[in-house]
């Protein structure tokens, strides 16, 4: 029969020590390491047989739109869910990303992310206390630059491979500056551009980019991440600029 | 002062981006033309050296222009290391790796500038010992000072020219790859000039 050999990084939890186990599972055409995953998780038994725990793994749409199932294949982050048993070399190798805390094996606690959002203010208010009735148009020139921009999953592939983005360093990151590009792109979001480019003129923002540009090379929803960070650097100038010459 | 820096970031960040350029590139470029005069002899090299030491508010100029920005420029530089986390032999595309080099050429300039700033500066004007060519080819003489020279030399051309492709970038003045990619070629050129007239200086000492 013909099997397929994975080796896989495994931790109970944050506190203890990770461990390397290998694991065969039978080969089916067209798999996945999700496929292979849920195989090792009806069968948790090690290559040489001895009894283990399931490996821990996220998963969620299973057509790389989601972002949850992302973790180092190879050495190379991406998501797991395409990441195609034939393509790959043998044993594969799988670890969790490791510019987040592991909550257990291949499972990672992404809420730095979701801060980084919330610290950037990456949605459009339109509550009042009235109707605001329609916002204006987006022209369709923005509409392209925008839905490039909103295929953006926070799954964590930018992060994982930037050298600025890691547990010493408070910066944001590239997805959330992206974020802010296209909300201060959009028309009813424009209007609160100022408040939005605020938030990454300090400490962990716009400025501890250091221009390696790896995010934009793993973007596996090929957003131009540099480009996003690039138009901020001339936004976030014109608005300095225009800060100190209007104080 | 870590809260005032914290408070100023961006103002830091960009004050030590834009002294990069100017004045301290700008200087790097008029001091490696005006070592090129060593290659018209010790007489000529001797002369524009007594020249520039007879500038009226030479003092006032070496403290605001070269010196008071190249500790900023440096100071900053090495607190900005602490968010560096290498991983140029994993993801090792060319900008992860000139991302590297910069941080490396940095630290190298530093210690270069800073031994070649008490040699023919400090030090020289503590004892009274004229700066001149046979000073420069004398220290020379040791080929470990030569080959320091010759490091300093790539590490610096290196981190000023790449140093403008980031600037270009970090003031949003190259936004989109095809500006970015140009501007990689203008940069690399504009290197390989600086480091063919300054390697061909320190030759002239030899």
């Amino acid at each position: 029969m013909k099997t397929v050999r994975f080796k896989i990084k495994r931790q109970q939890s944050l506190d203890t020590a990770p461990y390397w186990e290998e694991f065969e599972v039978p080969y089916r055409p067209g798999m996945n390491v999700i496929t292979a995953l849920y195989d090792i998780a009806k069968n948790p038994k090690t290559a040489d047989g001895k009894a283990t725990s399931a490996v821990a793994w996220d998963a969620n749409c299973l057509e790389e739109v989601c972002g949850a199932c992302t973790m180092i294949v190879n050495g190379k982050v991406r998501q797991s869910c395409s990441a195609l048993v034939d393509a790959l070399q043998q044993p594969i190798c799988l670890e969790p990303m490791t510019k987040f805390p592991v909550v257990r094996d291949l499972r990672v606690n992404r809420k730095r992310m979701f801060d980084a959002l919330k610290r950037v203010k990456a949605w459009i208010p339109i509550d009042g206390t009235y109707d605001l009735g329609e916002g204006p148009k987006l022209s369709p020139q923005d509409q392209h630059i925008g839905y490039a921009l909103s295929k953006c999953m926070t799954c964590g592939c930018c992060l994982e491979v930037c050298p600025q983005y890691h547990d010493r360093s408070p910066f944001v990151g590239a997805a959330a500056l992206s974020q802010v590009r296209l909300f201060n792109l959009h028309p009813t979001g424009k209007m609160q551009e100022e408040e939005r480019l605020e938030t990454i003129m300090g400490e962990g923002g716009i400025e501890d980019c250091g221009n390696a540009q790896n995010c934009v090379r793993v973007c596996p929803k090929d957003i131009p991440l540099t480009t996003s960070i690039a138009d901020l650097n001339r936004k976030t100038t014109a608005y300095a600029l225009k800060k100190f010459f209007r104080s | 002062m870590k809260k005032w820096v914290q408070e100023h970031h961006f103002l830091i960040r960009k004050i030590h981006s834009l002294l990069g350029v100017v004045p301290m590139g700008v200087f790097l470029m008029e001091h490696l033309i005006t070592n090129s005069f060593g290659k018209f002899g010790p007489e000529v090299y001797n002369e524009k050296i007594e020249w520039i030491q007879g500038l009226p508010y030479l003092l006032a100029m070496e403290i605001g222009i070269i010196f008071l920005p190249i500790l900023f420029h440096a100071l900053f530089g090495v607190v900005f290391l602490w968010a560096w986390k290498d991983n140029s032999l994993q993801y090792s595309y060319s900008r992860n790796w000139r991302y590297t080099f910069q941080r490396v050429t940095g630290v190298i300039a530093l210690f270069f500038i800073g031994y070649h700033v008490w040699k023919f500066r400090i030090e020289t004007a503590l004892t009274g010992i004229p700066v001149n060519f046979d000073l420069v080819a004398g220290a020379f003489q040791n080929p470990l000072v030569f080959y320091f020279y010759f490091l300093g030399m790539v590490s610096i051309v290196y981190h000023f020219t790449n140093g403008v492709w980031s600037f270009l970038v970090h003031w949003g003045i190259t936004v989109g790859p095809r500006a970015q990619q140009i501007s990689t070629y203008v940069c690399a050129a504009l290197g390989l000039g600086l480091l063919y007239i300054g390697l061909d200086a320190l030759w002239a000492f030899v």
